[in-house]
């Protein structure tokens, strides 16, 4: 087992009536990866900004390599990098003066050309920082969480709003960090995400933390076995009789897709296609897959996590 | 060596944020040479009721006509006097002109020898006092002829203040540019550049390092006090070039009150940035505040004879004792100890301002238990 990095106890936070908060504890390890799952509004931000003493929680604390982020910030904030959810990057600054001004705030910063050459900015050190694409400009904000050589580094929605090949090129960038030894936790509402890069994964929804453990046991202990989608092509199906098919564990119907959870895909196959000859529904589509961080989080929502 | 290098990177990111800015290097250092040199060019002015000084040595009829004519105007409130407490009180500013009747004025005319010398002292430093002139030499030359119709009675001779005749017309522009430049910098574009940066939270992720509230601060303050020493040496650059302006008096006292002036004008921007809800709040409320400052601190135009509420409110605007300061150790070259309550008001306005923002910058970054 690792040397715990992170150690957040009992965080709560409320604002008026609504706790955005509701007694969060988690602990992250050197070189590992800890996803906090939910939909918007579940409480990501708050719970990570209050990790990083960026907001005093209402009661709880957050220990930083052994520094509560709060009382000890001074000490904490030379260990951790922040990328933050959405950072605008200063006006009129240029990506290797940007780097430069943070690398002076920390002790013993990684050299910037290094960090240039890992992010592959080299040819845009003298481009103005609000001229780069957002694939750069997010390579950049990690590059920025970097420059102080920290042992633990947040990271809030590192790939929304980017292409499908920046968020891969953005993963191999979170996996390198991971092999160096540095704990990371990261918020995300990409469930592809959290299952491909995360080594354990916390579902948070209103607030709380639903579930935990890595993307395999949350799928055994908290999903179906599999799951079967149909496309009806417009047919209306009764739910009630589909959910009473062999096997079936739980029925929803979305945006003319039809998501059959079952304990034994072959089973509930043949179930359905008996129904679907006696009644001439149309199976335009037919789907069957493993279950994945999605099904685990209708199983403990009742609803979709969406992109 | 840490807090060294943090607080060059600072001072240069804040320096580099400034110049790069279009509309703030428009504002801090075109516009005011475009005001320079078309103010230059199409100068003049005009006021009322203008306190002046009378230094009756004539003591006969034709001293008794100037008094009644200047009494009997309503445009001047008349201080009879001694020479030596008028030019004074002319320097000082409580006067805007000195009118001196010679000995034997009266009788000149007595004996109809042509026009009778009377000569008006005037502070070219002051705006005001240029308009006092102006109306007073046109009033003084006219009194014959608008009494008779015929040639004038009085000869006016214009005398500057000793101290200020190695000066010309555009020197005297000088401290009102300078005050103007020194509160574009600090008023406006510190206060639009401090919301942008705290709404789109380049502030909040610079305040998740270890970097300190000191140091950002400190490095907010060199910078603006870099970009002061620019514009004067702009501005004393442009004007040494096209219209041969002297260099300041005293340059010492020049520079720590370039630097005092600067910081005044930063600390309202910083309390107007750091208070406001957001950039689109910051950019009328600091614009507003910036031309208030301008056009009431004396710095353009003349107010004497604004009407009283104008008046009263010049008092208020920390630009207003800018000006003064300015006007006295930069053009006059006197010591900073002439102008005491200038530097007060000054030193209270960048105090009040630094605390202000402090206190809600703390309170928007520093988090505690």
């Amino acid at each position: 087992m690792g040397k715990v990095m992170i150690e957040a106890t009992n965080l709560v936070k409320r604002y008026g009536p609504t706790t955005a908060v509701d007694g969060v504890s988690l602990t992250v390890q050197a070189g590992e990866i800890l996803g906090l799952l939910g939909p918007n509004g579940a409480g990501k931000t708050t719970t990570m900004e209050m990790m990083e003493g960026l907001r005093a929680p209402d009661s709880g604390n957050c220990r930083i390599c052994g520094f509560d982020s709060i009382r000890q910030a001074t000490q904490a904030r030379e260990r951790i990098g922040i990328a933050l959810q959405s950072t605008r990057m200063p006006e009129a600054t240029r990506v290797l003066e940007l780097l430069q001004l943070y690398a002076s705030f920390y002790p013993n910063p990684m050299p910037v050309g290094d960090l240039l050459r890992q992010f592959d900015l080299e040819e845009k050190a003298r481009t103005n920082c609000q001229d780069l694409s957002g694939g750069q400009r997010q390579r950049l904000a990690i590059a920025l969480a970097l420059v102080g050589r920290p042992e633990v580094i947040f990271l809030d929605e590192p790939t929304t709003g980017l292409d499908p090949q920046a968020r891969h090129s953005l993963w191999d960038v979170i996996r390198s960090m991971r092999a160096e030894g540095r704990a990371i936790i990261m918020s995300t509402h990409y469930m592809e995400e959290a299952e491909k890069l995360c080594d354990r994964v916390a579902v948070m929804d209103h607030g709380r933390i639903l579930a935990e453990g890595t993307p395999r046991e949350l799928t055994r202990q908290h999903g179906p076995e599999a799951a079967i989608e149909l496309d009806l092509a417009g047919a209306t199906a009764d739910l009630a009789e589909l959910s009473r098919l062999p096997a079936v564990t739980g029925v929803k119907s979305e945006e003319g897709l039809v998501l059959l959870h079952t304990a034994n895909t072959p089973s509930t196959l043949m179930g359905l296609a008996a129904y679907a000859q006696e009644r001439s529904l149309p199976l335009w589509d037919l789907r069957t897959r493993q279950a994945t961080m999605e099904d685990v989080f209708m199983a403990l929502t009742g609803r979709r996590l969406r992109d | 060596m840490r807090t060294y290098t943090a607080l060059k990177q600072m001072t240069q990111f804040h320096f580099r944020t400034l110049m790069r800015n279009k509309i703030a290097f428009f504002f801090n250092l075109v516009m005011p040479i475009i005001f320079l040199v078309v103010f230059g060019m199409m100068y003049g002015g005009s006021s009322s009721e203008i306190p002046v000084g009378l230094v009756d040595q004539d003591g006969g009829p034709t001293a008794q006509l100037v008094r009644q004519a200047l009494d009997q105007s309503g445009l001047y409130k008349v201080t009879v006097g001694e020479e030596a407490d008028l030019l004074r009180k002319l320097d000082m500013g409580s006067v805007r002109a000195v009118v001196i009747l010679r000995p034997g004025v009266s009788e000149t005319v007595a004996q109809q020898r042509g026009p009778a010398p009377v000569t008006i002292r005037w502070d070219p430093t002051s705006q005001s006092s240029s308009a006092a002139r102006g109306s007073l030499e046109f009033m003084l030359g006219g009194i014959e002829a608008n009494a008779r119709g015929a040639a004038p009675l009085l000869q006016v001779e214009v005398a500057e203040l000793e101290a200020t005749t190695r000066l010309n017309i555009y020197d005297f522009m000088m401290p009102g540019m300078l005050t103007y430049m020194l509160l574009n910098a600090g008023v406006v574009s510190v206060a639009i550049s401090l919301a942008f940066q705290r709404q789109t939270g380049t502030m909040r992720h610079m305040f998740s390092t270890p970097l300190s509230m000191s140091v950002w601060m400190t490095g907010r303050i060199l910078a603006n006090l870099v970009l002061s020493l620019l514009q004067l040496a702009l501005i004393w650059g442009v004007g040494l070039a096209l219209f041969e302006v002297q260099l300041p008096a005293n340059l010492v006292g020049t520079l720590l009150l370039l630097f005092l002036c600067a910081l005044a004008g930063l600390g309202i921007g910083m309390a107007i940035g750091t208070l406001t809800r957001n950039a689109d709040a910051a950019m009328p409320v600091s614009l507003v505040i910036s031309m208030a400052l301008t056009f009431l601190g004396n710095a353009m135009m003349p107010l004497d004879g604004a009407p009283q509420i104008i008046q009263s409110l010049m008092r208020f605007m920390p630009s207003y004792y800018m000006t003064h300061a300015l006007q006295f150790v930069m053009m006059k070259g006197q010591s900073l100890m002439v102008v005491p309550v200038d530097l007060l008001i000054l030193l209270v306005t960048a105090a009040a301002g630094f605390t202000l923002a402090g206190w809600r910058l703390r309170k928007l970054f520093v988090v505690s238990a």
